[in-house]
């Protein structure tokens, strides 16, 4: 697995080599952002709280961390990257705000089918973590911001220094190029023997689905 | 006698463990799972869970990021309810107020809230939270008490019952667990999960079945029902032949275990439902005796059949 040391704020030089199924680590300053944060920021049209393009953060993180405020400020005591399709809701939110932001990477997990697209077309990495969770608390440095605190510690809008935060699997690259995408085949092979092999092919429930 | 003192110093105790000590049974099929997979980064999810684990319970920090929902199955004797000092509304008070302090004391995130305004009180406690789940023990002497800390992203995906009809049989009771494996295990929640199938009595009690089997049961245990036992094996060769993996991106451990309860049925409908247990399974049980003795870290005894 080729591993990759990368500095925020991204530059498309410094994700050109980058390649879907590589592995990445993270320096500099990102932002966590959950669903009410995109409500507030697409559908409100609310001015950000943090002056993102001032700290260079063009990293996204899908993430509520859990924090506790210290004499000097906040600690983040643990922290765990949730799935990207939570935060996209049913607007396609992730996709709208990578040109928005001018982002370079989005960190979550899962499948979400329109964001190879949106990579390739505006230059642009989906990380994905490895682990269920990991120690990412030990690789924050330091706390730089917070915004919209009124949603709660977990849906605040928090910027983060960030040293070595990783490993994160590069599962799309700038190119488009997808784990999940190149996967899909194997997935519906796959799915499609475990039907055969327990007769389910043509299986279909008593109970009329009518359309909606 | 059960002093609320007593309560108050175990509950505790028992908060913060369940936070950093993961379930005995799940660590133990993480480690087998990460043995049975040959692709790197299917191994590399499983290394990076148990390296994480074991500096987080080191440092008693919690194990994952998303501290859950906090909940309670409850055991009260028929012979410990006369101990409890305060009766059993001192006991209710204080399965509450060890919430509220764990929030703070180790600390758990702020993840309560009104399901409609979204609001929250930050202490996690609100109406109907924690929740409660009891039963009584005819002729016992103790009352046990079980935290456990529900993890969202398995509530959000794992959670499914729906009554089927006689004629949709073992078929449609595969054919449905496919369905929530499927759609869920290309990283929409994390997985592998341990699936917990709740088949029988009515829509709700299927559904906590399902979540009883999936928490309670002990993952890698067999259900003592041979023909049972044997779906389950069955069930869980065919899932992990899906292989989606960790994440979805391939490997061997699709689920880490099918876990099956059943009940009595009426005879027009097939009740069943899914609960997909994500890794972080942090159950922990204590037992309070009415003589004043305490036995912290027991195993649960809620799931009876």
């Amino acid at each position: 697995m080729r591993a990759h040391d990368l500095t925020i704020p991204l530059t498309l030089d410094g994700i050109d080599p980058v390649r879907a199924g590589d592995a990445v680590y993270l320096t500099g300053p990102l932002f966590t952002a959950r669903p009410r944060w995109y409500r507030r920021v697409l559908a409100e049209g609310r001015p950000l709280p943090v002056d993102l393009a001032a700290l260079g953060a063009n990293v996204l993180l899908h993430s509520g961390p859990l924090v506790r405020k210290t004499a000097g400020g906040w600690e983040v005591v643990a922290i765990v990257p949730m799935p990207d399709w939570i935060a996209d809701g049913a607007e396609g939110n992730v996709t709208k705000i990578i040109p928005r932001l001018g982002l370079r990477a989005v960190i979550g997990k899962g499948l979400l089918e329109p964001l190879p697209a949106a990579c390739r077309e505006h230059r642009c990495l989906h990380l994905i973590t490895l682990g269920t969770w990991n120690n990412f608390a030990r690789q924050i440095e330091k706390v730089l911001d917070v915004g919209w605190l009124d949603l709660g510690p977990a849906e605040a809008m928090w910027v983060f220094a960030v040293r070595r935060m990783g490993p994160f699997v590069v599962e799309t690259d700038a190119t488009g190029r997808s784990l999940y995408a190149e996967g899909r085949a194997g997935r519906e092979a796959r799915l499609a023997e475990t039907l055969r092999a327990l007769a389910l092919e043509d299986f279909k429930f008593s109970a009329p689905q009518p359309p909606l | 006698m059960i002093t609320r003192d007593t309560l108050t110093t175990h509950l505790g105790t028992l908060w913060e463990r369940n936070q950093y000590v993961l379930a005995p049974d799940m660590k133990q099929a993480l480690e087998r799972a990460r043995a049975e997979e040959d692709t790197e980064l299917a191994r590399l999810h499983f290394t990076i869970n148990l390296e994480s684990l074991e500096q987080t319970s080191k440092a008693r920090f919690p194990l994952c990021g998303d501290t859950g929902l906090p909940m309670y199955y409850l055991v009260v004797g028929e012979h410990a309810v006369g101990a409890l000092e305060g009766g059993v509304a001192a006991l209710f008070a204080e399965m509450r107020q060890a919430v509220r302090a764990a929030t703070e004391a180790v600390p758990m995130r702020v993840n309560v809230v009104d399901p409609l305004t979204r609001a929250d009180h930050l202490d996690n406690v609100g109406s109907g939270v924690p929740v409660i789940v009891q039963r009584l023990e005819p002729g016992a002497d103790y009352v046990e008490i079980t935290a456990v800390a529900l993890g969202g992203g398995a509530e959000l995906m794992g959670q499914a019952a729906r009554v089927l009809a006689p004629l949709d049989g073992l078929k449609g009771i595969q054919r449905f667990l496919i369905e929530c494996v499927v759609r869920t295990n290309t990283g929409k929640n994390c997985n592998p999960q341990v699936v917990g199938v709740g088949i029988g009595g009515s829509m709700d009690v299927a559904a906590s079945l399902a979540k009883q089997a999936a928490i309670l049961r002990g993952v890698g245990a067999r259900h003592p029902d041979p023909a049972l036992a044997r779906l389950e094996e069955e069930l869980l060769a065919a899932l992990n032949g899906l292989g989606l993996g960790p994440w979805g991106v391939g490997g061997k451990a699709t689920v880490l275990d099918v876990l099956i309860e059943t009940v009595e049925t009426h005879l027009v409908t097939l009740p069943v439902a899914v609960y997909m247990q994500c890794p972080a399974l942090r159950r922990m049980t204590a037992r309070f005796y009415a003589d004043g003795r305490v036995e912290d870290d027991v195993t649960c005894t809620f799931l009876r059949r």
